[in-house]
């Protein structure tokens, strides 16, 4: 069932907003209805139909909720820019707001609340008194909200007019939804700070809303307890037992913000920590079932959490395997958390998935799953030759990004731990297809300079990236000229001499780049010195890569 | 998680846009977002879509503001917020609000919302006060916000707007009082390479439709092995279920004291509870997949099904959804049960079996050519086989229904029925090596 508005959008032509002028002056209820739709439509598609304000304004004394509703909509979004006219719409609204018919009072108070003009505001204060003490707990839930509305129009005006006082004997009203309103707004006008919610001799009534509250107040509940400073340790633990029964919530958000309270509290109940941070776990785990943005937001929640304790989600560490149709920012996150949660016990099983995943069609993803395999060897010592050897694995397919991101990961693991893995170099060497990524060259070089005595045609190697020197960016030259260098150390002979000639001349006559310039000046004096010192400040260890999961 | 400020409102606005980043509608109620800014996340958003980035969330490069949506048929439901507002209760939100406009009307798509323009208005304005979140109950909504193009009267306010029980209207009568319960669980399984089991896990959740007068109260009691973990707090308890989630209908203190689900139902349907296992018993099905290529242009495909469910169940329904490479040709097909087609669209074998007793196995033989000037881009195999199916009167899990009892005031009768159902839910093998 449709109610076919679409057709209010249709017949633009020109010269009707004259003729809605003369549509809105007649008698004719349908006739109005009709061309008020079809002014708000316009109003929706982005034109201009403010010059017809006076108009519709005119129309406002309606017993037609739905036209009423209309008008309000179109009062809202024009009368900024027409304040003087505003103040027509003002006695309507204020006989509105004595209307028998509550959804009528409500939506008087909550229009006004919206029109941020402020000469309209002084008549609102005796309409919004009215609603807080309504009988009705529509109009009242809705006045709460008004309250805070007024305050970031003029802030003096509520403190003065006694408004939080009233919305403060809100907090005590039996109905849920006003409950959950006065709060929000409070903690609105309170920027933030829930000092005058909450306090210790306050506790039980907050308990007592949290129960009654709706799921949305129950979030605002929530995190106000999250932010509260509990006194003493029994408090907390008082607290914590409570709002534990929130987490079953069928309600995401409620979830959440009990896991915000936990955290928050944890400091206070070291005795409970292992038993709380075990009951987070598996509502989050539920959640990577839910829509994918729910995915999401559990994700980077167990993410931060695990910066803290990863011990909690170690057992289930497979809800973080990906499905092959997840959206590709789950992916990420999910990938993230994976290498956070490796250890030797689970290396095993993640290794096999990440080297699935180098294979998949999303190439950021397939990269960052072949970094991964380089931090768990960074991370994981004693697995660190399975990570090796899925690498060269993925060398072997030859696929071009793969190869080139693998090179980059295993220059690390040499440097990690030097004087184990070199015998994979040569296999290294024979698969390599056309390197045209700056890092991966750079990686690569940096190999041949580094095992310059183990690597047979390191000569050749080194010689082509030399003759296309002028094409490279800075750092492959940078790189090229201290790979030539320790070369030139490691296997003197006439061949890599006239290599370092040609790179030295390269890099201070042709180059323009400071720092290739002066390193190249440094190496050369460094040379003409000659003897065995040279080869000891040239070829030091570099210090072992430090393993940073989160990059 | 670590935020400092609390409780902010959780939008400024909202905005549906179509999934070429028109924008159709807008409501702001709050006034914090300039249009300049509007317009510079709306062509972010549009630049993610068109590089296929598909983060949630647009951050402006000059504000604290943030976009946030979710994606819906042709639609995009976005809101703009603070970077303050919590993303875990917006996106919650935003996915109720689709909820509620899947509610309304019966497709949610760009036509519709042209077509209900006013509607939408209403429901919005009902539904976000100020930016926090008020009624989102789609059956409360309904009672005042009506669809009708012509209302004589003018409408009043349920009760059920600001009652506690916010989910049920007063006055509600069914000539004959039913109440039907659908157990379904959803099977998911991930098998590698080696025929490893590398993740497996079950979601199940009990649907309630009722049809019942008054103001009645449910009692459904589970099996002892459903419930037992619930109470259990300490993580090694071998008690089956996970983390069960219950509606708000659900007396929380009472299932805790007698492990009994006590409710008074909305009208209509609704999900009672969920929960989640992680090791399901066995898999239900397994597939050994393997593809070997004789000469650089043909491929073979073997592939085994066998149902590993008690004999006496029946699964229906289940079809084999095998990946080719792309642009094969003169496919030669053998299966010892069903039929399969060759969908050149999802470059895949569709093997599809009517019903199937547990305990069996069948096979399938493809051959196929592909172009040998192919370039392997890409190492073939990577996309698993997959598999969809469901098995009707039975829980993977082992939960049971003991009981479900309806008390009502008035004293009347009525007839529970309780059905159950597994489904698949992203069963996948890899090829094997």
């Amino acid at each position: 069932m449709s109610s076919h508005d679409s057709r209010y959008f249709s017949s633009h032509k020109k010269g009707e907003i004259a003729e809605w002028r003369q549509d809105l002056k007649r008698n004719d209820r349908d006739l109005l209805k009709t061309t008020v739709k079809r002014i708000i439509a316009a109003m929706t598609v982005g034109k201009d139909v403010c010059s017809l304000f006076p108009d519709v304004i005119n129309c406002m004394q309606t017993e037609d909720i739905e036209l009423k509703k209309l008008i309000y909509l179109y009062s809202i979004n024009y009368a900024r820019s027409n304040p003087d006219l505003a103040i027509l719409a003002v006695n309507t609204f204020v006989k509105d707001s004595q209307d028998p018919n509550p959804l009528i009072r409500a939506l008087a108070v909550r229009t006004m609340g919206c029109i941020r003009v402020d000469r309209i505001v002084e008549y609102l204060c005796d309409p919004l008194h009215l609603a807080l003490r309504d009988s009705d707990p529509y109009v009242r839930k809705t006045a709460a909200i008004c309250v805070a509305k007024l305050y970031s129009i003029n802030r003096e005006l509520v403190i003065d007019r006694g408004f939080l006082q009233q919305l403060n004997g809100l907090l005590l009203d039996d109905n849920p939804m006003v409950m959950a309103n006065s709060i929000a707004a409070l903690v609105e006008i309170q920027k933030g700070s829930c000092a005058q919610i909450i306090d210790s001799s306050l506790l039980s009534r907050v308990f007592t809303s949290l129960e009654a509250c709706t799921e949305w107040g129950k979030v605002t509940i929530l995190d106000c307890l999250a932010a509260y400073e509990s006194t003493s340790a029994t408090e907390a633990e008082h607290i914590l037992e409570s709002i534990l029964p929130k987490l079953q919530h069928a309600n995401y958000a409620v979830v959440l913000a009990c896991i915000r309270v936990i955290l928050s509290k944890l400091h206070q109940v070291q005795h409970l920590r292992e038993s709380l941070l075990q009951r987070i776990v598996p509502p989050l785990i539920t959640m990577l079932n839910a829509e994918p943005e729910i995915q999401y937001v559990a994700l980077t929640s167990i993410s931060e959490i695990m910066d803290a304790f990863v011990f909690p989600f170690l057992h289930s560490y497979k809800a973080f395997f990906c499905k092959y149709n997840d959206p590709s920012y789950v992916k990420h996150e999910k990938l993230n958390i994976l290498v956070k949660i490796t250890n030797e016990n689970n290396v095993g099983d993640i290794l096999l998935e990440l080297k699935e995943y180098s294979g998949e069609v999303d190439i950021e993803f397939a990269r960052k799953a072949i970094r991964s395999i380089g931090i768990c060897a960074l991370s994981v010592p004693e697995y660190s030759q399975g990570c090796v050897s899925a690498l060269m694995c993925i060398i072997d397919t030859k696929v071009n990004y793969a190869v080139q991101e693998a090179l980059v990961v295993l220059k690390d693991i040499f440097r990690c731990y030097p004087d184990r893995y070199e015998s994979v170099i040569s296999r290294l060497c024979q698969s390599l297809v056309s390197l045209d990524e700056p890092e991966a060259k750079k990686s690569f070089i940096w190999i041949l300079g580094e095992y310059a005595d183990r690597i047979e045609n390191v000569i050749d190697l080194l010689r082509t990236f030399i003759d296309g020197v002028d094409d490279e960016p800075v750092v492959v030259q940078l790189q090229l000229l201290t790979s030539t260098v320790k070369l030139f150390l490691k296997r003197p002979s006439e061949e890599s001499k006239s290599l370092v000639q040609q790179m030295l001349m390269f890099a201070t006559h042709e180059s323009e780049h400071p720092d290739l310039r002066d390193r190249a000046y440094v190496y050369w004096r460094l040379l003409s010195h000659g003897g065995d010192k040279v080869a000891s400040v040239v070829t030091s260890h570099m210090p072992a890569p430090q393993c940073n999961p989160s990059s | 998680m670590g935020r400092t400020s609390v409780a902010s409102p959780i939008c400024s606005s909202i905005h549906i846009l179509s999934s070429n980043c028109q924008l159709l509608l807008s409501r702001d109620w709050r006034g914090e977002v300039p249009s300049e800014c509007l317009k510079r996340l709306i062509q972010d958003l549009a630049n993610n879509l068109e590089n296929s980035v598909s983060a949630p969330i647009v951050a402006d490069s000059q504000s604290d503001l943030r976009l946030m949506f979710v994606p819906h048929n042709d639609l995009i439901i976005a809101c703009v917020a603070a970077s303050s507002a919590d993303i875990g209760t917006v996106f919650t939100f935003l996915h109720r609000l689709v909820g509620i406009f899947c509610a309304y009307f019966e497709s949610f798509m760009e036509e519709s919302v042209r077509d209900n323009f006013v509607i939408i208005y209403e429901l919005l304005d009902e539904v976000v006060d100020n930016g926090y979140p008020q009624l989102t109950e789609p059956a409360v909504l309904g009672e005042f916000i009506k669809i009708r193009a012509h209302r004589l009267e003018a409408p009043s306010l349920p009760s059920a707007a600001t009652n506690t029980i916010s989910w049920r209207k007063n006055g509600i009568f069914y000539k004959k009082n039913e109440v039907f319960l659908d157990v379904i669980e959803r099977c998911s399984l991930l098998v590698d390479g080696n025929g490893k089991e590398t993740h497996s896990q079950l979601t199940g959740t009990l649907t309630v439709r009722s049809q019942l007068s008054g103001l009645p109260v449910c009692q459904l009691s589970l099996n002892e092995r459903a419930t037992r973990k619930a109470f259990d707090s300490s993580p090694s308890g071998h008690g089956f279920l996970e983390d069960m989630t219950f509606h708000p209908c659900v007396d929380l203190a009472t299932f805790r004291m007698k492990h009994l689900l006590c409710f008074t139902p909305p009208d209509g349907k609704f999900d009672l509870m969920t929960y989640r296992t992680l090791h399901p018993a066995k898999p239900l099905i397994n597939i050994n997949a393997t593809m070997s290529s004789t000469n650089s242009s043909r491929i073979e495909y073997a592939v085994s099904l066998s149902t590993l469910f008690k004999e006496q169940n029946i699964a229906s329904n289940i079809q084999v959804e095998i990946p080719v490479s792309p642009d094969t040709t003169s496919p030669e097909i053998q299966c010892s049960c069903g039929t399969v087609v060759y969908d050149p669209e999802k470059d895949a074998l569709l093997w599809t079996l009517r019903n199937i007793k547990g305990k069996r196995e069948f096979k399938l033989q493809a051959k196929l050519c592909v172009p040998s000037t192919g370039i392997v881009t890409q190492s073939p195999g990577m996309t698993p086989v997959r598999v969809t199916f469901e098995i009707p009167y039975n829980t993977a899990s082992g939960l049971q229904v003991k009981y479900l009892k309806v008390v009502e005031k008035d004293g009347y009768s009525a007839l529970p029925w309780v059905r159950y159902i597994t489904r698949s839910n992203g069963y996948e093998f890899r090829f094997r090596k």
